[in-house]
């Protein structure tokens, strides 16, 4: 009966497999292909920053920026969603719509045109609005707890769950 | 005089609270039949009032009654119909009153269906101990966020619903997490009445299972329903933020998923009886937190509700007694001796136990997590962030241990098991998830870490669930029972999550591109192309809408309109995404800004996103599989003269042990 | 006894905590600047009423003074208008107003509605020294003593209380600087 599931699962999945590799390439490819044709990725055409009117309301950030490549572009994303909004209310860079986010946006973009390193931008914006805008709190004295209290608790529940094993053993002779 | 109505229902319904929070309680205390016998008719008069009060509500929602003021700043005269009614849960005080009436519906759920089921003295108990939390959420409702509050005179239109409260989605998120939260009240409630009966009874975890499993389940549906909102009406694409208000619900939804697999233990060997109460006054607990951090301010989050500290001094008040009670009367009363029958290390009980301990962990660290920030302020230790980058890592740590080894629990035997034994079933799969899982991934082209993880991962668990699936239906003549059929879902159910969730994290295509009339994006064998940007006008807002063709190859495979909207009332923007759903892939369009260079071009945000409805799709299966272990017959076939014997055995030795 | 204990200490430490943090929360929401006791960036920036004139903070060296950071997009910089007012005439230091993020035109008619009390203006149009400064909202007021390093840091609208709290900084730092 087992033979049977694996043969109807396996037989499912080469078919979920072959579909989607017919609708799916890789991103690399994707890049590339983007890349050749797309007139609007032409670096000149690209737009300077739009200044916000004072609107509330839930609106996404798009900004086409002029990277240089593909890797700059996901080490900006992921810049941005590291780095936390100091205005807002609980948003990265890359959710918030605020003015002053934007303008950190362009400043993580200008620092990475600046060939400076992830560590660096981070650093960049730590010194000017403290350890608040990381999302990805630093390791120290002060965050011990958080990092290695679960880990911890974890490890105590583990000790606690063997020595109850160990007590019901008995239970069995 | 509609709103005056609904206020009066709202306070009958506290009296009744009241004198079902009291004089049934006291008739269990006394085996006093007549006042036992009044719980029924009180839960069904509290149900009817309350629901009274809701309606209410809504007529005056319905009816453009502005001078009730939260008719008036959450909704106007072009308010649809069908968000005007979901207006009525839209606002703090509304959301409160379905909180309200969820409980009321709860109560009277038990009431009916387990009258023949439980005995009665227990059954009274766990109806007067939801009384009892009745009583504090309608006080809060009564005296600090009354719905009904009126301004004379009214505006002559209302300020306008939160546009992005304006959605399908946010028609049911609410009610279904409201139905999740507030059923682990059902379960706390058989966990006091348990307390104070003296003994936890393995027929007291089997009454409470199904009940605990069906708010499991509306949990999950209620969060599945919320991330597939997110990602779609918050224009990021995203699934899941980490928001405190979503860890809010995921607490409670990860307690809850430890106890309802160590109710399986109580009930079945009855071993952790202490532990299983725990975790059910943890799990409802954890809701009431929850209900704490979202409308008190303490923490800042995307999604709170308008906030008021005063009212969050009356939920922790009311938490502190709700919940200090609970867990003083377990000091008090908890069983202290090991019970049950033993087990070995290789065992289905060390198994769940292991569930357990990963489950309990995991739903402390994303505690920790979430209140951090405020112990960092405590301690004047400055001020720092704790966000998704933190609780990716942590969890995928805590989680993937137990996650692989999770298709081995059902093989395993009560009692004593050896590993040979357990694993020879699964050999095959294993094998097979982690051939098929790396050759999928290379396949799709995505030979990363995170999508080979979730292949094998993905695989690995369905596979063993449907192996367990077969062998239970081969080796048995009779029907597999729903429990198993429920739980074989439901891990299946996760290994599709798995699945998504590795490539959606790994493969998504996100891009900001600029376009204008007439330009083309082709991306991974697709080509956008925007005709035009037109103005269009719907009840109460305008939009910019966008007018993409899709084409693959040379064939349209769909048309796509994303908007950008401004709502007239408040001048709110918002941006309204156009999406393709597929089974492989959603194809994700939302509009940026006009670009303001006198081009007339707009900024435009592209996703692909590769298999992310297998994200919902998966936590939708552990939903439905949670609904149908619930409805398994053996939890509502018990004798009610059967279960009144065992009762009063129960009261004899009701002394703590 | 006491194992069955543990999850009420627990919960009532949590109860604690949460109480305690309350109070608290408008205060979490203020972001505390690192640069507070560190110098002052330099920066350059043009005067608003004389754009071909430049200030730089390194001008300022030698005397306290006063930044303040307004917009006239800016609600609460209205609000605060009186007591900045007082400033620039109470304190007897410079105070300097930092334009941030406006349009030229609309900060002169704003200034000229309700009065100017700044000493004199820099404006930072694309916000650039404002991140070197820590800025995240407007209005914010900073206290630079002779030496050059930031003292305080107010944030949002200046009241009466925070008034008087500024006034008593300044009189600190103009006898440090005659000291």
């Amino acid at each position: 009966m087992i033979k049977h599931a694996v043969v109807s699962l396996s037989a499912a999945l080469t078919l979920v497999v072959t579909l989607a590799a017919g609708t799916l390439s890789s991103p690399a490819q994707a890049q590339a292909d983007e890349r050749a044709s797309h007139p609007a990725t032409e670096e000149q055409r690209q737009a300077r920053p739009v200044q916000q009117g004072q609107m509330g309301g839930m609106i996404t950030p798009i900004e086409p920026l002029p990277f240089r490549n593909s890797l700059e572009e996901r080490r900006f994303r992921a810049l941005v969603n590291e780095l936390r909004c100091t205005v807002c209310q609980n948003e990265s860079l890359a959710e918030s719509t605020a003015p002053l986010a934007r303008d950190l946006r362009m400043e993580v973009f200008a620092l990475l045109q600046d060939d400076r390193s992830d560590m660096e931008i981070r650093q960049f914006m730590v010194d000017r609005y403290g350890d608040f805008v990381l999302y990805r709190p630093p390791l120290a004295g002060h965050t011990l707890l958080l990092w290695f209290g679960p880990i911890l608790l974890l490890l105590g529940s583990l000790i606690g769950a063997f020595i109850v094993v160990h007590k019901r053993r008995q239970a069995l002779k | 005089m509609i709103a005056e109505f609904g206020q009066i229902s709202l306070i009958l319904a506290l009296v009744l609270a009241i004198l079902l929070g009291t004089l049934p309680l006291w008739g269990a205390y006394r085996q006093n039949d007549a006042l036992m016998n009044l719980a029924p008719s009180l839960v069904a008069g509290h149900f009817v009032f309350t629901l009274a009060a809701f309606l209410s509500l809504a007529t005056l929602f319905l009816r453009h009654d502005f001078t009730v003021i939260n008719v008036a700043t959450n909704s106007n005269l072009l308010l649809p119909w069908y968000y005007r009614i979901s207006a009525t849960w839209g606002s703090h005080e509304g959301s409160l009153l379905l909180w309200i009436l969820m409980l009321a519906g709860w109560m009277l759920a038990v009431a009916v269906m387990s009258r023949k089921v439980l005995p009665k003295v227990f059954l009274t108990r766990v109806l007067s101990v939801m009384g009892l939390i009745s009583i504090g959420f309608l006080l809060f409702t009564l005296l600090t966020s009354n719905p009904f509050d009126r301004i004379l005179p009214g505006p002559i239109d209302g300020q306008d619903l939160n546009p992005l409260l304006q959605d399908p989605g946010m028609i049911f998120h609410p009610p279904l997490l409201y139905m999740g939260y507030v059923g682990f009240a059902v379960a706390f409630g058989f966990a006091i009445a348990g307390l104070l009966g003296g003994r936890i009874e393995r027929d007291w975890v089997r009454w409470s299972r199904p009940w605990t499993l069906m708010a499991w389940a509306f949990l999950t549906g209620g969060i599945t329903l919320g991330s597939w909102w997110a990602y779609y009406e918050l224009g990021w694409g995203g699934w899941w933020f980490w928001d405190p208000v979503e860890n809010a619900s995921f607490i409670p939804w990860l307690l809850g998923t430890a106890l309802i697999h160590s109710q399986a233990v109580t009930e079945k060997r009855g071993a952790f009886p202490a532990w299983t109460v725990l975790l059910a006054i943890a799990a409802f607990s954890t809701s009431l937190l929850g209900t704490f951090l979202v409308r008190s301010g303490v923490l800042t989050s995307v999604h709170a509700f308008a906030t008021d500290p005063e009212r969050g001094v009356f939920i922790l008040a009311f938490m502190a007694v709700v919940t200090g009670a609970a867990l003083l009367l377990y000091a008090l009363r908890a069983p202290r001796i090991m019970t049950g029958k033993g087990f070995d290390f290789v065992s289905r009980e060390s198994a769940l136990l292991l569930n357990n301990v990963f489950f309990a962990v995991s739903a402390g660290m994303v505690l920790l997590g979430t209140l951090y920030p405020l112990i960092i302020d405590f301690m004047g230790w400055g001020q720092i962030s704790v966000g998704p980058p933190y609780f990716s890592a942590m969890f995928i740590l805590l989680m993937t241990p137990i996650v692989m080894l999770m298709p081995l629990g059902p093989f395993s035997r009560w009692g004593q098991d050896n590993l040979k034994r357990v694993m020879a079933p699964l050999l095959i799969s294993l094998v097979v998830a982690i051939v098929a899982g790396l050759a999928i991934a290379a396949l799709l082209g995505a030979f990363n870490l995170r999508a080979i993880t979730g292949w094998i991962g993905g695989i690995w668990l369905i596979m063993g669930s449907l192996s367990y699936f077969w062998r239970q239906k081969s080796q048995s003549r009779f029907k597999l029972p729903r429990g198993q059929l429920g739980m074989v879902m439901a891990h299946a159910g996760v290994g599709v999550f798995i699945i998504g969730v590795g490539m959606v994290e790994s493969m998504t295509y996100e891009r900001d591109v600029r376009f204008g009339a007439g330009d083309t994006l082709e991306v991974a064998g697709y080509r956008f192309h925007l005709h035009e940007v037109a103005s269009v006008k719907g009840p109460n807002w305008i939009a910019d809408e966008g007018r993409f063709t899709v084409y693959r190859g040379d064939r349209e495979i769909a048309r796509m309109q994303p908007q950008k909207r401004l709502y007239h009332r408040g001048q709110q923007v918002m941006t309204q995404v156009a999406l393709r759903p597929g089974v492989f892939h959603d194809l994700y369009i939302a509009m940026g800004e006009p670009l303001e260079d006198g081009t007339g071009d707009w900024s435009i945000r592209v996703h692909i996103k590769p298999f992310v409805r297998w994200i919902w799709g998966g936590a939708f299966l552990l939903g439905i599989g949670g609904l149908v272990a619930a409805s398994d017959r053996r939890y509502w076939r018990q004798q009610r003269a059967e279960a009144e014997r065992e009762a009063r055995a129960e009261d004899q030795g009701a002394q703590p042990a | 006894m006491i194992r069955m204990l543990i999850p009420l200490l627990v919960f009532v430490g949590l109860i604690g905590l949460l109480l305690i943090s309350l109070p608290t929360a408008e205060q979490r929401r203020q972001v505390a600047s690192p640069l507070i006791g560190r110098e002052v960036p330099n920066f350059t920036l043009p005067s608003l009423h004389e754009p071909e004139v430049s200030y730089s903070t390194a001008d300022l060296r030698g005397q306290p003074f006063i930044l303040n950071v307004w917009g006239s997009w800016c609600f609460s910089c209205r609000v605060e208008h009186p007591y900045i007012t007082r400033l620039g005439e109470e304190a007897g230091i410079p105070l300097v107003g930092f334009n941030w993020r406006d349009e030229r035109d609309d900060a002169l008619t704003w200034l000229s509605r309700f009065g100017d009390a700044w000493t004199f203006h820099m404006v930072d149009e694309e916000g650039r020294a404002a991140i070197d400064l820590g800025v995240y909202g407007a209005p914010e007021t900073f206290l630079i003593d002779h030496r050059g390093v930031i003292r305080h840091k107010h944030i949002g609208p200046v009241d009466e209380t925070s008034f008087a709290d500024l006034m008593r900084r300044i009189e600190e730092m103009r006898q440090e600087a005659g000291a």
